[in-house]
C-alpha cells in the first residue's frame, strides 16, 4: 500500500467516525429540527469516508484530509452564522431554543434601520474607516514602492516594523490614545478616532500594498518608457492598468478592516455617542432593543466584507493568499 | 538615418569587475550590428543603456552625432525589442502593437492600422489581433514584441534577443521579414543573441561580448577568419576552432598531435613565450586520403586514433583525443577560470565530409593547411597570427 493510499484510507476512517460519531448523538440527544441539521451534517462526512475509500487507489488529485478539513471549517464558520441568523429572526420576546430558526420574523432588522444608536454608530464607523483609508492610502503607496523598488540600506528592518506594527495589540495603544486625546480635549468626538485607527490601517495597507507593487510586472513600466511614453501616459497607461485594481484591493480591504475595528472603538470611546458599530454592538445592548436587533445589525454589517468577496475574489485571494499559490 | 556610437561607456558592478567595460562601438547609419556573447555577457544591460533605461558610470552615447547622456528614453526615439516581450496584458495584439506608436502626437490612424495589419500578416499574427498575450504561446508573444517595434517609426532599432522562441522553422522567416524591414528604408539597428550562426549570417557587423566587454568588432567574415583573441576564436563557430597546447622548439610548434613549421613574422610575434596555444577550425582538419586533403600543399599533418565519430547528415565529427602534461593543464584550467567559458578540450574535433567510411577506433591521417592555424598567447589571450 502505498502511503498516499493509506493516508487517504486514514482520512476516510476519520471522516467516517466523525460522521457516524455526531449522527448518533444527534440521534440520541438533539430534538428536532437540529435534529435534522446533525443527520446531515453526519451523512456528508460518512459519504466523504465512502468516496475516500472509492478513490484510495486511484490517481485523481484530491487530498480526502483537505476535504475533510473543508468540511469541518464550514461547518464551524456556517453553524455560528446560522445561530445568528435565527436570534436575529426570533420573535421579540421568545427565547430561541433551537438552531435551526422556527418562527421566523424580520421585525429585528427594521429595529436596526431605525434605531438612531445604531445608525450613529455605523455611521461613526464608515466615516471614521472612510478618512483612516484615505490617509493611509498615498502614504502605504509610497512606502511600499521605496520598499519594492529602492536599493536603500535597511528597507528590510522597515518591512519588519511595518509587520511588527501589524501584529501589536492595538488595545494596548488605546489608553495612551485616550490620555493624548483628553489632554487636546477631542475625546469622544468622531474625528478624534481617524489618528489612532492609522495604526491599524497604515501597516495593513502597507503591507498589501508591498504585495500589489512586488507583483507588478515592472517590465512594462521600463518597455513603455523606453516606447517614449510621457510620466502622465505612464500614470495611465502603465500604473492604472497594472497596479490600479490591485491597489483599488487594498484599500477596500483596509476599509473594511477599519469598519470592523472593536478595540481602538471600545477603547477610545466607551461610552460616547460616537462610538463605532462593533464596539456598539458588544458595550452598548442595553440602549437597543435586545439580542435580536444586535444579532440582526451584526449580519447585515456582514454584508460589507461579503459584498467585496463576491466583487474582487480573485484580488482579495491573491493578496491574501498569495504564499499558498 | 541614424548612426550610433558608445564612447567608452563604463557602468561598475556590485563588485570590482563592471558590468559594462570600456565600450566603444561605431554603428553606421543604416547598418546592423549584432552583439553575441554567452549568456550574463551584459549584452541586455548594453541595450538598456542605449535606449535611456539605465544609466552609465561614465562613457557617451551617441545618436546621430549628438550626445544623449542626459535625454530621457522619450528624447532618444529608440524603439526597442525587449527579451521577455513586455506585452501589456490587459491590451489585445492589435493594441500591443499599436501601443508604442499611439505614445506620440500626430500619427495617422488610418495610415497606423494598415502598417498594423501588414506586419500582422508578414509576422503571421493577423488571426491573433483581437486576442489576449495570455491567449498566445511564447513565440506568438515575441512575434508581438517584434511587431511593436517594426510598427513603430523609429531613429534607431535595439531588438533584445529576439528570435529566441521562435521554432527553427519559424526563425528563418521572422529573421528575414525583419531583414526586410531593415533594408527597405536602411534602418540602423543592434539586436543580441546567443546564437553564433544568427549574428553571423544576418548582421553586417559582429561584436562578441563577454563579461561586459567587447572582445572583437568586425565584420562576420573578419571575425571568423581572424579572432582577435581565444575567446573569440572559441566562441565563434559551430562546433568552435580547437585550441589546444602547444610549445615553440627552435622554429616549429610542436603540440600533441602534429608539428609545425613557424614563419619569421610569426616566430618574430612569438618573441620568448614559453607555452602557447594553437587554434585550429574542424573544418580545415582534412582527411589526408581525401580530394581536398590531396590538394593541400603548405600542410601540417599527424596520424592519430579517432575515438569517436559524430554522423550529421551534411558532415561528420571525427573526435580525436590526445593527453597533455598535468601543469599545462592546470594553467589552461586558470584561463578558463579567468574567462568564466570552457574553452579548452582534450580533444580534436575535425568536421569531414559525411560520405568518408570513418569509424570509432580506426586510424586516420589528418591534413592542416599550414596558414590556417592560428597561435594565441594564452596568457593575455591575443592572436599572434598575422592577418593573411
Amino acid at each position: 500500500m502505498t502511503p498516499s493510499v493509506r493516508s487517504r484510507l486514514l482520512a476516510s476512517a476519520t471522516a467516517f467516525a466523525m460522521g457516524f460519531g455526531i449522527g448518533n448523538y444527534g440521534v440520541l440527544m438533539v430534538a428536532r429540527p437540529d435534529l435534522w441539521l446533525w443527520i446531515a451534517v453526519s451523512v456528508v462526512l460518512m459519504a466523504t469516508g465512502a468516496a475516500g475509500v472509492l478513490f484510495a487507489d486511484t490517481n485523481r488529485a484530491v487530498s480526502f484530509w483537505a476535504v475533510l478539513g473543508g468540511e469541518v471549517f464550514t461547518v464551524l464558520t456556517l453553524v455560528p452564522l446560522l445561530w445568528t441568523f435565527t436570534v436575529a429572526t426570533t420573535p421579540e420576546g421568545v427565547v430561541p431554543r433551537t438552531v435551526w430558526p422556527q418562527d421566523v420574523t424580520w421585525a429585528a432588522f427594521d429595529g436596526v434601520v431605525s434605531s438612531a444608536t445604531l445608525r450613529d454608530a455605523a455611521s461613526t464607523s464608515l466615516l471614521v474607516a472612510f478618512l483612516a483609508t484615505l490617509i493611509a492610502m498615498p502614504l502605504a503607496v509610497g512606502a511600499a514602492h521605496a520598499l519594492v523598488h529602492l536599493a536603500a540600506p535597511g528597507r528590510r528592518y522597515v518591512y519588519g516594523f511595518v509587520l511588527a506594527a501589524l501584529l501589536a495589540p492595538v488595545l494596548a495603544l488605546a489608553g495612551p490614545f485616550a490620555d493624548q486625546l483628553i489632554s487636546f480635549g477631542a475625546y469622544g468626538s468622531r474625528l478624534a478616532l481617524v489618528v489612532p485607527s492609522l495604526v491599524l490601517t497604515l501597516p495593513l495597507a502597507t503591507w498589501l500594498c508591498v504585495t500589489v507593487f512586488r507583483d507588478a510586472p515592472w517590465g512594462l513600466l521600463d518597455a513603455a518608457r523606453a516606447d517614449g511614453a510621457t510620466r502622465g501616459q505612464l500614470l495611465r497607461r502603465f500604473a492604472l492598468p497594472q497596479l490600479g485594481p490591485g491597489v483599488l484591493a487594498v484599500a477596500l480591504l483596509v476599509f473594511v478592516a477599519a469598519c470592523n475595528d472593536f478595540a481602538l472603538g471600545a477603547g477610545l470611546a466607551p461610552d460616547r455617542p460616537s462610538l463605532p458599530l462593533p464596539a456598539t454592538l458588544m458595550l452598548v445592548s442595553g440602549r437597543v432593543d435586545g439580542s435580536a436587533t444586535i444579532a440582526a445589525a451584526g449580519l447585515l454589517w456582514l454584508m460589507l466584507p461579503l459584498a467585496l468577496l463576491l466583487v474582487l475574489p480573485r484580488r482579495i485571494n491573491h493578496l491574501l493568499g498569495r504564499s499558498y499559490r | 538615418m541614424t548612426s550610433i556610437e558608445l564612447r567608452h561607456l563604463t557602468t561598475d558592478g556590485p563588485g570590482d569587475r563592471p558590468l559594462l567595460d570600456d565600450i566603444s562601438l561605431v554603428v553606421p547609419a543604416g547598418s546592423t550590428l549584432a552583439i553575441t556573447g554567452p549568456s550574463g555577457a551584459g549584452k541586455s544591460r548594453l541595450l538598456r543603456t542605449i535606449v535611456g533605461l539605465d544609466e552609465q558610470s561614465s562613457g557617451d552615447v551617441v545618436i546621430d552625432d549628438i550626445v544623449v547622456n542626459t535625454v530621457n528614453p522619450r528624447g532618444r526615439d529608440v524603439a526597442m525589442v525587449f527579451q521577455d516581450y513586455a506585452l501589456h496584458p490587459h491590451l489585445d495584439v492589435f493594441d500591443n502593437l499599436a501601443f508604442s506608436s499611439v505614445l506620440r502626437k500626430g500619427y495617422n490612424q488610418e495610415a497606423l492600422s494598415v502598417r498594423i495589419h501588414e506586419v500582422a500578416e508578414q509576422l503571421a499574427l493577423t488571426d491573433l489581433l483581437e486576442s489576449r498575450p495570455a491567449d498566445l504561446d511564447d513565440p506568438q508573444r515575441q512575434r508581438v514584441a517584434l511587431g511593436r517595434t517594426l510598427v513603430r517609426d523609429a531613429a534607431v532599432y535595439l531588438f533584445d534577443a529576439p528570435f529566441t522562441a521562435q521554432s527553427e522553422r519559424v526563425r528563418g522567416h521572422v529573421r528575414s521579414v525583419t531583414a526586410q524591414w531593415q533594408t527597405e528604408r536602411s534602418r540602423t539597428s543592434i539586436f543580441t543573441t546567443n546564437d553564433v550562426e544568427e549574428a553571423l549570417s544576418t548582421a553586417d557587423r559582429v561584436a562578441v561580448m563577454h563579461q561586459g566587454f567587447i572582445h572583437q568588432v568586425g565584420t562576420p567574415r573578419e571575425l571568423y577568419d581572424h579572432p582577435a583573441d581565444m575567446f573569440v576564436a572559441g566562441f565563434l563557430g559551430s562546433p568552435p576552432m580547437n585550441l589546444v597546447p602547444a610549445v615553440p622548439v627552435d622554429r616549429q610548434l610542436v603540440t600533441p598531435l602534429a608539428t609545425m613549421l613557424l614563419d619569421d613574422q610569426l616566430l618574430e610575434r612569438i618573441g620568448d613565450r614559453g607555452l602557447l596555444v594553437a587554434g585550429i577550425r574542424p573544418e580545415h582538419c582534412y582527411d589526408a586520403t581525401a580530394p581536398a586533403g590531396l590538394a593541400v600543399t603548405d600542410r601540417v599533418e599527424f596520424t592519430t586514433r579517432i575515438d569517436d565519430i559524430e554522423w550529421r547528415g551534411s558532415s561528420q565529427f571525427a573526435y580525436l583525443g590526445y593527453e597533455i602534461e598535468p601543469e599545462v593543464e592546470a594553467l589552461m584550467g586558470e584561463v578558463e577560470d579567468l574567462l568564466e567559458f570552457d574553452l579548452f578540450q582534450s580533444f580534436m574535433v575535425a568536421q569531414l565530409p559525411a560520405e568518408s567510411a570513418l569509424r570509432a577506433g580506426m586510424s586516420i591521417r589528418v591534413v592542416i593547411p599550414r596558414l590556417k592555424v592560428h597561435v594565441f598567447d594564452p596568457e593575455t589571450g591575443e592572436n599572434l597570427t598575422p592577418p593573411r
